[in-house]
């Protein structure tokens, strides 16, 4: 059976105050990170200590998140599907995805008032420091705009988020999520392991990481 | 024209004054013969027109007392409590209800059902002292009977089905869903488990706690109060990751609740208070045409808040919990119901 050849793998973390990066280079067929792990980081109270594991697959270059807690988020390239329970990290924001139940009268037949509803389908939560549940924005069907100072959510004190940031579009059967060319970036929370191409990033924690690969 | 007026009004008892049903024969408190009248035909049961000439309230006549089983009066004696009378039969028709309109309104979408009501399942005739002929009244601000007023005597139950005011076109409405009553020549008013509540519009200022509901427009908030501190930092501990939150700055939340109970949108503010309205204010909902640009204020406590009307006569609401003095002038929202109570003219 033929040896597979692997590629050459680098790790940089990208210090969050823009200063020298950190270099890992991938010595073994597995590496681990975390904050008491081999790629080590140890000031970092939102990771566990050891949150991910990179692995080849089949000469392919995978990441699996292992370490559960904040998790690992991965930055969006092209537009993607999520759904209820799927995490985004967009600046400083933790959003959640939640479903909003369909309307359904009580027993005797009445339905409790309320504000109308244009179509719900899904909302997205914020998630405080601590895991509070913040605010709360409810998507509309069709596109609902992500920016700083307007749109449909927006986070006027957030100075990571770009004026417009990202687009969720929401039908009453799917939401899908693209960015629309911030500066910093949109991440999706990993649900399941994964391939890596050359120059993903990873946002752990306050860390930012980029991956080289080189065949 | 004499008989036209026999026909149309009580008939006090010569033994006891009590006053009975138009065209009655007997007495319903003391079972005294009544002095006949001249056989009537029963009164339309839509909501009368305004005509030109009348100046006040009209009562047109009650629906037949019954005959064979008569049921005694309260007479004049207050009840013991505040607690209102205990709830009225089953009755699909507002006949104990007298109503009539002042002014010309448009044509209601929907008139009452027309009276199916046995004689045993009536309403009880309520003793009315000579000098209590003009009672409080509730006019319909909008909704099934929009420009519409509907006396109230000593009490009234509001429901989809059961009650003598009933609005079975409004899903919102539950089949029994408030109360009010008269007591000491003042209105209260109950929320009978209603599912959508029973909100009363606010003087001025009120305060409100958390996890109370408010209503603006046609939109609907619960205050949720400040929202609990982020978990002190414990050294090797894995932290929850958020968006970080200022130390010891308190933040406070307010939601919107879609229609089916149903949450919808959530506010965070550090306050001091957040202003609801159509136009640039914290909450602003530039569609909502019942809502003033700048509708109401929300001054931020920990376990409570203070609500500000500045709507100019719009209507800032609070829901109910337990028994409320109503004054003239109040607003009642029960679904999409609005209901002025109006002083007896």
């Amino acid at each position: 059976m033929p040896q597979v050849k692997k590629p050459s793998v680098t790790i940089r973390v990208v210090r969050a105050d823009g200063g020298t990066e950190n270099v890992y280079p991938m010595k073994t067929d597995v590496l681990l990170c975390g904050r008491t792990s081999e790629l080590s980081l140890p000031d970092d109270p939102f990771i566990a200590d050891v949150q991910i594991r990179f692995f080849f697959s089949g000469g392919r270059l995978a990441i699996e998140d292992i370490g559960g807690g904040n998790g690992v988020f991965t930055r969006l390239r092209q537009e993607r599907e999520i759904a209820p329970g799927s995490e985004v990290r967009a600046g400083r924001q933790r959003l959640l995805v939640e479903a909003i139940p369909p309307l359904a009268p009580n027993a005797d037949g009445t339905t409790a008032w309320g504000s109308p509803d244009i179509g719900f389908r899904f909302r997205l939560v914020q998630i405080l420091e601590g895991g509070i549940r913040g605010a709360v924005f409810p998507l509309k069907i069709g596109d609902n705009n992500l920016g700083r100072e307007a749109g449909d959510i927006y986070f006027l004190n957030d100075g990571f988020i770009s004026g417009r940031h990202a687009v969720i579009s929401a039908s009453p059967e799917k939401l899908t999520i693209r960015d629309v060319g911030s500066s910093n970036g949109t991440f999706l929370r990993l649900a399941a392991p994964a391939f890596v191409e050359n120059g993903d990033q990873f946002l752990l924690g306050r860390q930012l990481m980029r991956v080289d690969i080189q065949n | 024209m004499a008989s036209l007026l026999l026909n149309n009004l009580g008939i006090i008892c010569q033994n006891c004054d009590f006053l009975n049903p138009a065209a009655s024969r007997q007495c319903l408190s003391c079972a005294q013969s009544l002095p006949e009248a001249p056989a009537i035909t029963p009164p339309p049961l839509s909501p009368l027109k305004a005509t030109p000439s009348s100046s006040s309230l009209q009562v047109p006549t009650p629906p037949q007392a019954p005959s064979q089983t008569p049921t005694q009066p309260s007479h004049t004696s207050p009840p013991a409590s505040l607690l209102p009378p205990s709830p009225l039969p089953h009755v699909d028709t507002p006949g104990a209800m007298l109503y009539a309109a002042t002014h010309t309104y448009p044509t209601p979408p929907q008139a009452y059902p027309p009276p199916q009501v046995p004689h045993a399942t009536a309403p009880t005739p309520q003793r009315l002292s000579l000098l209590q002929t003009k009672p409080y009244t509730l006019l319909a601000l909008s909704g099934t009977y929009r420009g519409q007023r509907f006396a109230l005597y000593q009490k009234m139950q509001i429901g989809r089905t059961r009650g003598q005011l009933l609005f079975s076109d409004d899903p919102f409405v539950s089949p029994a869903h408030a109360s009010l009553w008269l007591y000491n020549q003042k209105v209260f008013v109950r929320d009978e488990g209603s599912v959508s509540g029973v909100y009363v519009s606010i003087p001025n200022k009120e305060t409100i706690s958390a996890q109370q509901k408010f209503c603006v427009g046609m939109r609907l908030f619960r205050y949720l109060g400040q929202l609990p501190p982020t978990p002190p930092y414990i050294p090797g501990r894995l932290v929850i990751h958020g968006t970080p939150v200022p130390v010891d700055q308190p933040n406070y939340a307010i939601e919107e609740i879609l229609i089916g109970d149903r949450p919808g949108r959530t506010f965070i503010s550090a306050g001091p208070s957040i202003f609801i309205g159509s136009t640039k204010c914290d909450l602003s909902y530039s569609l909502d045409e019942g809502m003033a640009p700048r509708h109401c204020e929300l001054t931020l406590m920990p376990q409570s808040a203070m609500l500000c009307d500045l709507s100019n006569g719009l209507g800032t609401y609070v829901r109910i919990a337990g028994d409320r003095l109503l004054s003239p002038g109040d607003r009642l929202r029960i679904g999409q119901q609005i209901l002025q109570l109006e002083a007896p003219l």
